[in-house]
Order: C-alpha cells, then structure tokens, then sequence
C-alpha cells in the first residue's frame, strides 16, 4: 500500500432537494500525520467524517482507507479504522470492561494483547477502578474516555475523532495529545475535527477548512497560517470566502 | 408558580400522544406514523370500552348491578396502580431532563404538580375507559338520578389520585434504597411475568364459571376492598345510600393525600434525585484474563445483555412463549376442561391434533424481539454501523436471541403437548416442523420491519418496543395473519385440514428465504 492512509476524492452529499451539504471535497492525510479538520457548525465536518467511517452512504466521489474503497470493501476499511463521533454514547447496559472486551471482539485483538492495552490505556486516563461499572453510572468525560481506551486499544491505521477534546479533563487532553502523537510515530494518521483551533494549530501536521460544505483551504498547517494564529485565517477565509 | 406550573406542565403535554409531533414534522413518513399509531391507539381504546361494557354486562346480567361502580373502581384503582408503578421509576424521581428542568427559575412544588398531573391526565384516559361503559350499563339496568351521576363524576376524576400516588411512593422507596442493576430488571421481569400469568388464570377460570360463582366471588371482592380499601368504601355508600358525608371524606381525603404528597417528595425533591443519580463507585475492580469471542459471539452476548437489560422489551418479548409452556403443562397434568370447552367453542375440537401446529405457530408469531432490536440501538447506534462486520453479521446476531428466547421453550412445550394430544407420524413431523420454521419466518420478517421501519430518536426504551412502534405492530400484524388465517381454513375445510399445514409450512419457509435473502444485500448506515 502506498503513504497516502486516507484519501477523499470528490466527494460530494446531496441532501434532499439537491441541496449540496458537502460539495466536491477531496483531501489526503498519510501515514504518519495529524490532520485537522476545521469549520463552523453546520460546514459539513460531521457529514464529511460520517462517510469516511462507513456509517453513511454518499452518492458521489470515491474514499480511500489504506487503498481501499469504503463503498467496495467497508468492513476492511472499517477494521482499519477507529471512529469516535461528537457525542459517543454507548451501550449503557454493560460495563466498561465489557464495552472494551467487546471492541477487541470485534477487532479480532488477540487475548494476551488485549489486556495489556487496556491496562495501559485506562490507566493512563485513570479509569481502570471504574471498568467494573456499569457505562450508565459514568460522567460524560468518563464515557468520552472509554470510548477514547475503545479506539486506540485495537492499533487502527486510520483514527477519525469529531471533536475528542470535548469532555475531557486538562490532564486527559494532555495524555490524548500524546497517544495520538504517539500512534502517529508508529505509523498511523488522524483526521479530526475540533472547533479549539489552539490545539489543531499546535497539534496538527496538515489541516482543511471547510464553510458551508466547501474546501476553502488545505495543506500543510505552516503553508496554510504563514506567520498569522490558525484562527486569524480561519476568520479570514470564512468571512471573506477566500480559498487557499 | 401557578404560571411556572403551566408552562412545565405545556411542555410536557408536548410529548403526549406525539401531537406536536404530528403538527409540526415536515417529514412526511413520520406523520403517517403518528397516524398509523393514532389509529391503532383509538382502535385499542375502543376494544378495550367495549370489553369493560361487556363484563360489565356479565356482571349485569347476573343480577350484580349494584356491585358495577365499586367493581369497576377497584378495577380503574388497581390498573394505575399497577401502570404508574410501571412507569415510576422515571416519572418523578431520576428525570432525564432534571438537570435541564431544575436549572430553570421554577420551585420543586411546580416540578411535581406538572409531573403529577401529566401522569393524572393519562390515568384519567385509562379511568374513562374503564368506569363510563360501567356507568352506561349501570344507569341503563338501574333508577339513576342526577347526584348518582354526580358521584360517579366525582369517582372518575378522583379515583386514581390515591392508587398512583402509593405507586409513586413504592416507586420513590425503590429508586431511594435501591441502586441500579440488572438484577433489579431481571426481578422486575419476574414479577411481571408472575403478574400476567396470574391475571391469566383468573381470567381462564371466570371463563368457565357460573353466574352464580361470578357473584359469590364479586361479593367476596367487593366485600375485601370495602374492608381494606377505604376509598372504595366511602364511594360505595357515597353512590348507593346518597351518603354525602361519605363522599366529603373521599373528596378530602383525596385531596390531603395528594397536597401531603407533593408537600413532602417537593420538600425531599432534590435529595431523592440526587440518590437517584448517584452511583456506587466499584472501587475493587481488578483487571484479569478476558474472554476471547468471535464478532458474531461478541454481538450476540451484546444482545442478550440487552434483551435482560430491558424488562419491557423482555415481558414483551417473552410472555407469549411462557403462556404456551404453561398452558402445555397444564395440558399434559390436568387436562382441561378450559382448553376442550374452548375449543369446542371455535369449533375445531376434532381436528386439533391436525391444527395444533398453527395453533402454536399463532402464539409463536407474537413473541418477536428481532422487531425492537434495530430500534433500541438508539444513539449507540455509531458503534454497530462502525464495527468491521458484514450487515447480516449483526442481523444474524440478533435473529439468534430471538431463537434462543422462543425455541427451548418452545421445543419443550410441544413435547409436552404430543404427550397430552396422541398424534400420527406425519402430525409429530409438523407438530414440530411448523412452530420451528414460524419462529425462523417471524424472527427474519421482525427484522426486516425493523430495517424498513426503525425508531431510533426515542427518550425512552418503552417507545421503542411498544408505544408508536411500527415494526413491532406490523411484525405482529403480519404473523398473525400468516398464523391465524391458515387455522380458519382448517375450520373451513376440514377435509384438507393436513394438507393446508403443509402447504402453509411450505409457503412460510419460502417467504422467510427470501426475506433472510433481502436482508443479506441490506447495509447499515445511521
């Protein structure tokens, strides 16, 4: 396979009544790198990420996951995978050792394997008292970071986070910006949107931005803000339209 | 506060019937939805009135005119204890929406009135069905005045105020010295099922009782909540001897009851929710050895822990398929003077041993938990669209609990019922054959409503299993026709009563591969 971890081509999502929610959308992240995904609310990020993972259908334009066509083959692209949405609720009947045991079911992890990486994992986010809980006593944060331990226990090539930092605590967020940097190094790449453009701008490799279901800018993130803050262009592109 | 009252209590109305629903979705499929479930609504309210007048003119009948409005009070009494008992656990204490609703400028007393009267106005729907077809048979077989009409007005606007605030209260305890586990649902699923199987067999008894057992036992019932239950009572002098004091003191005391009530758990208010949403915190957790499954075991240990996560969806589910176990029991030990009268009564007595398996399969056909599972993933339904399973992995995975729910059972009790019902080679073939390929058709089609018919935005589990849901009604609908109907042909052609079991077996298994077909190609998206 090549360097490119995940690439849209020309994607597009029609709503109802051919209104367009995001429209010819096309950008590459390889292995290796982080990459933000930025714009207001209602730009498109979360139908854009919602394509990437396989949860939702689109008419036009192809995604790549390590090569291969998440029409084609979704569920190799979805192994290869980690996806958090906005708001990850989950089973809130089980607890969060079975929530977990249950991912690396699903992600085939092998048993002496995955139980070091929970142990790793929800120790470092200190919630290893917790997994005998059921996942309805958890706080919005713990859940946030259950499902972060979810993620990141099966070794994806391709991790996409919408808004991951929401919830967390400070000490949280600091460890999420090392595993991430961390599972960067190891070879894999992370696309995900946030609206905390401080931590995309001293966080991430590359970055897009995206109004109203358009790319108005992408690239490299030092290309992309030159000697301006990330949120001087941002406003700058978004208010004035202009593309990068 | 009375302006705060109203406005909590407008938002809630909202939610009541899904009318705001109906009014302002542009969407046009949800508004035939909230048609479709209007409708059936209206037509269960009227089955339920025209069974409330038909016992009532049972009772008529056996010259027990005067016990009508007492009998139908206890009645209109137990059913909101039993409903708001139910409905408890979230209707006043541990609210969704308390965080949202406490933050607003609005005193507890406000909070609780609206959640009182939300859970009054829809006991006052069950109250109306129950008491205004007694008060129409009363009134038509018995001299009526204006102040019994009075009184029975008075019944029916006061008489769920003390059974649902013992409900309520019960409810409170629970939630307050209880915390959640699955063991309490399981409990409660118990209970439940001990409950309706009771209220089965009273039923089945009266049946086959005699005008004059009736009345024995309505005296004796009559007579007991007199005694234990007071307001029943007073409203029994109140109507029977014009006993205006009594009525005063039913007035009265309703009403003390409910102002004490809100004067205390408004009081307690935040309190009680902050027990409600506090959590022990298991501190003893230690990490050891996990158990290694395959997708399809992972998925399918998920779901049984959401089928005993979820008592109603369980109750549902399962009850029908417990009833034939029972009443297979009860065939083999008893037999049964129940089951032959009423078979004797539809007619199908001499070729039962042919019908049984239909019979069963109609039974079969409503115990389906494949028609809520898509719905009842909700908003964790990112995590089954974003695992790297095919579709018809997580389709299969829920097929399975549906059989491993109906078909021991099911086995057992067609065992029991060969030994009560002796039956030729071919009969035992299809004794068997087609309740099992019934189990298979109804948990395919559950599934493939539920594909085409999901309701995934519910607040709560009870919406998604049964009010408003249509691939639960239509999964029914559907089995019942393709169950019950070939049973009917048997009655009509009794010659070919074999030969139709066979065909119709052949026809349903043809329909279930070409359902199980359809769902292979479908994919899951949220």
């Amino acid at each position: 396979m090549g360097n490119n971890i995940l690439e849209i081509k020309h994607y597009s999502k029609i709503y109802s009544e051919n209104k367009k929610a995001v429209d010819d959308l096309s950008i590459t992240v390889k292995r290796g790198e982080i990459h933000a995904f930025i714009g207001h609310n209602g730009a498109g990020k979360t139908t854009t990420i919602r394509a990437v993972v396989g949860v939702m259908d689109f008419e036009q334009g192809e995604i790549l996951i390590d090569g291969h066509s998440v029409k084609k083959e979704p569920v190799l692209c979805k192994s290869l995978t980690a996806y958090i949405p906005d708001n990850p609720d989950l089973y809130e009947y089980i607890t969060g050792i079975q929530y977990l045991n249950y991912i690396c079911d699903m992600f085939c992890v092998s048993e002496g394997e995955r139980t070091s990486e929970i142990r790793k994992y929800a120790d470092l986010f200190k919630i290893t008292d917790s997994l005998g809980d059921l996942i309805s006593s958890y706080s919005h944060g713990m859940k946030q970071k259950l499902a972060l331990i979810g993620a990141f226990i099966h070794a994806p090539k391709l991790f996409v986070f919408d808004e991951p930092f929401v919830g967390l605590d400070p000490e949280a967020s600091f460890n999420l910006k090392s595993i991430m940097k961390e599972a960067c190094q190891n070879g894999s790449a992370i696309f995900f949107s946030t609206h905390v453009l401080e931590v995309a701008e001293k966080l991430c490799d590359t970055v897009s931005i995206i109004n109203s279901g358009k790319l108005i800018a992408s690239g490299n993130m030092e290309e992309i803000k030159g000697q301006h803050s990330l949120e001087d262009v941002f406003m700058e592109v978004v208010e004035n339209g202009k593309e990068i | 506060m009375a302006k705060k009252y109203k406005l909590l209590l407008k938002m809630q109305l909202y939610s009541l019937f899904g009318i705001n629903r109906l009014l302002h979705s542009h969407d046009k499929k949800e508004k035939n939805r909230t048609l479709v479930i209007g409708i059936a609504g209206l037509a269960i309210i009227g089955i339920l009135v025209y069974l409330s007048g038909y016992i009532c003119s049972v009772f008529a009948d056996a010259g027990l005119v005067k016990a009508i409005p007492t009998l139908m009070i206890v009645i209109y009494s137990l059913i909101v204890l039993l409903l708001t008992f139910l409905k408890s656990s979230g209707a006043l204490v541990g609210l969704k929406d308390y965080d949202m609703v406490m933050s607003l400028p609005v005193n507890n007393t406000a909070v609780v009135s609206s959640r009182l009267t939300m859970l009054y106005i829809m006991n006052l729907v069950i109250g109306m069905i129950a008491l205004i077809p007694a008060i129409v048979v009363y009134s038509m077989n018995t001299s009526v005045v204006i102040s019994d009409f009075f009184v029975l007005f008075v019944a029916l606007l006061l008489t769920p105020i003390i059974p649902m605030i013992i409900a309520l209260a019960i409810g409170i305890v629970i939630v307050a010295v209880s915390s959640k586990s699955k063991h309490n649902n399981i409990l409660a699923l118990l209970f439940s099922i001990m409950g309706i199987l009771l209220f089965v067999y009273v039923s089945s008894k009266l049946q086959t009782m005699d005008t004059s057992q009736i009345a024995d036992i309505s005296t004796m019932l009559t007579n007991y909540f007199n005694q234990f239950y007071p307001p029943a009572f007073l409203f029994s002098r109140a109507l029977l001897y014009n006993d205006w004091v009594s009525l005063g003191i039913f007035v009265l005391s309703s009403f003390v009851t409910l102002l004490a009530f809100i004067a205390v758990v408004s009081h307690f208010y935040k309190q009680l929710n902050t027990r409600a949403f506090s959590h022990h915190a298991g501190k003893d957790f230690r990490l050891g050895d996990l158990t290694v499954s395959s997708p399809f075991m992972a998925l399918y240990k998920r779901e049984l822990a959401r089928f005993f996560s979820c008592t109603i969806y369980a109750l549902n589910s399962c009850i029908v398929i417990i009833l034939l176990l029972v009443i297979s029991i009860i065939s083999v030990f008893y037999l049964p003077d129940v089951i032959v009268e009423q078979l004797e009564a539809l007619g199908i007595m001499n070729i039962f041993e042919t019908v049984i398996p239909l019979v069963v399969s109609v039974l079969v056909c409503i115990c389906c938990t494949t028609s809520a599972s898509l719905s009842l993933e909700g908003k964790s339904r990112w995590i089954m669209c974003s695992v790297p399973v095919k579709t018809i992995t997580v389709f299969n995975a829920k097929i399975l609990v549906n059989l491993t729910v109906v078909l021991p059972i099911l086995w057992i009790s067609l065992v029991l019922l060969r030994v009560a019902f002796p039956q030729t080679a071919i009969q035992t073939i299809f004794l068997f054959g087609t309740p099992t390929i019934y189990a298979l058709f109804i948990s395919i089609i559950g599934m493939l409503l539920n594909v085409k018919y999901p309701r995934y935005d519910w607040t709560s589990e009870y919406y998604a299993v049964k009010g408003g849901a249509v691939s639960v009604l239509a999964t029914v609908g559907v089995g019942l026709v393709l169950s019950a109907v070939p049973v009917y042909l048997c009655i009509f052609f009794r010659d070919y009563a074999q030969l139709i079991v066979i065909a119709v077996t052949a026809f349903v298994a043809i329909i279930t591969f070409i359902a199980y077909r359809i769902l292979t190609k479908v994919r899951l998206y949220m």
